[in-house]
């Protein structure tokens, strides 16, 4: 559970978050390899491992390209994130200005430049809902990606019985895929987490400007 | 925020300072503001902590379409932290600052304000029928670093130049010189780094008709404390207060 912390920094804690994934997935992939060479050497014996390997190699690949993306859409998302707290910064002042300074001669000149801050703001809001939906999108991507890969590590278990002597060593690796998909799902739903809460701020905010 | 006028002829100076809403721990600084017609320059702004309070008080003088200029001495914070608030509310204004420093302001934020970079020989700000000279006054105490006078009100805004740390509360202008330099003796030994940049520019200032010397923190001098605090000052060995 994520306690509650400022959307702009929970933004751009998806980045970090999931930089940790990208590297799982590469030793993900390299675990997969090796399985391949053992499988290869095991012949016959783990014919049933080598599409399962090909199979989970090929998914570790996308989840690195996936998490590659949402990395980039993190950074633009943390940048617009900033830039909402920017803005509403100044929204915020410039309205306290206006009831303190309500006697001055000129605060009604404050009208024009609240009123071109907030139709920003709204803009910002926009993009900033649109870049959350899609790294939404792509986290839930990898997550169903690692739910598969989980289902067929457990079929590679099956086929890792039949291999006999080599049964220990792929058993091994079948146990480390597993490890790393549970990892990169906590992960993802970590940043799925903070991203909600990012949203819901950004969503609270809309609100009591529209208020 | 307190407001002071210091000239008012053609044009105006108003001094903006001592303000009780202040956060604790913060430094008080004066802002100035100079109206001239239908347009206004608003000399280092202040902090982003005090925008809200300045914001106010300007309001009081002119409305913002006229602050069509800003002016940074230098880059410190409590000169032009607030510019990425002023740079939501001011959309086609010019911020005139050291050349020296455009990368470093730039990071307050400016979106909209055009930064017009001071070469550092100094230049002239046109303010609608009058303009103002920009004096350098390089590591006095920044590396860049300029002062603005007016001739025809005879001010000199002097930055940190007669700065002085005071309580809050404390009067506009100097009473009483010779108690004032125990406020400001340290001040100018500790921020100003070198005598030959000091000596410089009290040849240069000694030039100037001032009336008023207008510092960034503290009294303002005015008539023959001007000329006291200038002989004071270029006696004093400056670059020294280390233990």
């Amino acid at each position: 559970m994520i306690t509650k912390e400022a959307a702009f920094v929970s933004s751009t804690s998806v980045a970090a978050e999931l930089f940790v994934v990208a590297g799982v997935a590469r030793a993900m992939s390299i675990s997969v390899k090796n399985a391949k060479a053992i499988a290869n050497r095991a012949g016959v014996k783990a014919r049933g491992f080598s599409p399962i390997t090909d199979f989970i190699d090929e998914m570790s690949i996308e989840t690195m390209k996936l998490v590659n993306l949402i990395n980039k859409d993190s950074i633009e998302l943390s940048r617009l994130a900033i830039n909402e707290l920017r803005i509403r910064d100044a929204v915020e002042k410039f309205r306290k200005v206006s009831e303190t300074a309500s006697d001055a001669k000129y605060v009604s000149s404050l009208i024009e430049p609240i009123k071109k801050l907030k139709k920003i703001q709204y803009e910002e809001q926009v993009k900033l809902h649109s870049y959350a939906r899609k790294l939404k999108d792509l986290m839930d991507d990898i997550s169903k990606k690692m739910s598969v890969a989980s289902v067929i590590v457990s079929n590679s278990r099956i086929e890792a019985v039949n291999a006999e002597e080599y049964r220990s060593n792929l058993e091994s690796i079948a146990n480390d895929i597993e490890s790393a998909c549970a990892t990169i799902r906590e992960r993802v739903n970590s940043s799925e987490q903070r991203l909600d809460s990012a949203i819901q701020q950004w969503k609270g905010n809309a609100q009591d400007e529209s208020d | 925020m307190k407001a002071t006028n210091i000239y008012d002829q053609r044009h105006q100076w108003v001094v903006f300072g001592r303000d009780p809403d202040k956060p604790d721990g913060i430094i008080d600084t004066n802002q100035y503001l100079v109206c001239v017609d239908d347009r206004a320059l608003l000399l280092d702004p202040g902090g982003i902590e005090i925008f809200s309070s300045m914001l106010s008080a300007v309001l009081h003088h002119v409305s913002v379409d006229q602050i069509t200029d800003l002016f940074a001495s230098h880059q410190d914070p409590d000169i032009i932290s607030s510019l990425g608030l002023w740079d939501q509310a001011l959309p086609n204004a010019r911020l005139h600052a050291p050349w020296i420093w455009e990368g470093f302001i730039r990071h307050f934020g400016l979106s909209n304000i055009k930064y017009e970079p001071i070469p550092d020989e100094g230049g002239e700000i046109h303010l609608g029928s009058i303009k103002l000279n920009l004096v350098p006054a390089h590591y006095l105490h920044s590396s860049g670093n300029f002062h603005v006078y007016d001739p025809v009100a005879k001010i000199l805004m002097s930055g940190d130049v007669g700065a002085a740390l005071e309580p809050p509360g404390a009067d506009m202008y100097v009473d009483d010189f010779d108690e004032h330099i125990n406020k400001m003796k340290m001040f100018h030994q500790r921020w100003m780094p070198s005598n030959r940049a000091k000596n410089d520019w009290v040849k240069r200032v000694r030039q100037l008709d001032v009336e008023i010397l207008a510092p960034q923190h503290g009294r303002l001098f005015k008539g023959e404390n001007v000329g006291r605090f200038l002989d004071w000052f270029e006696a004093l060995e400056v670059g020294a207060a280390i233990a």
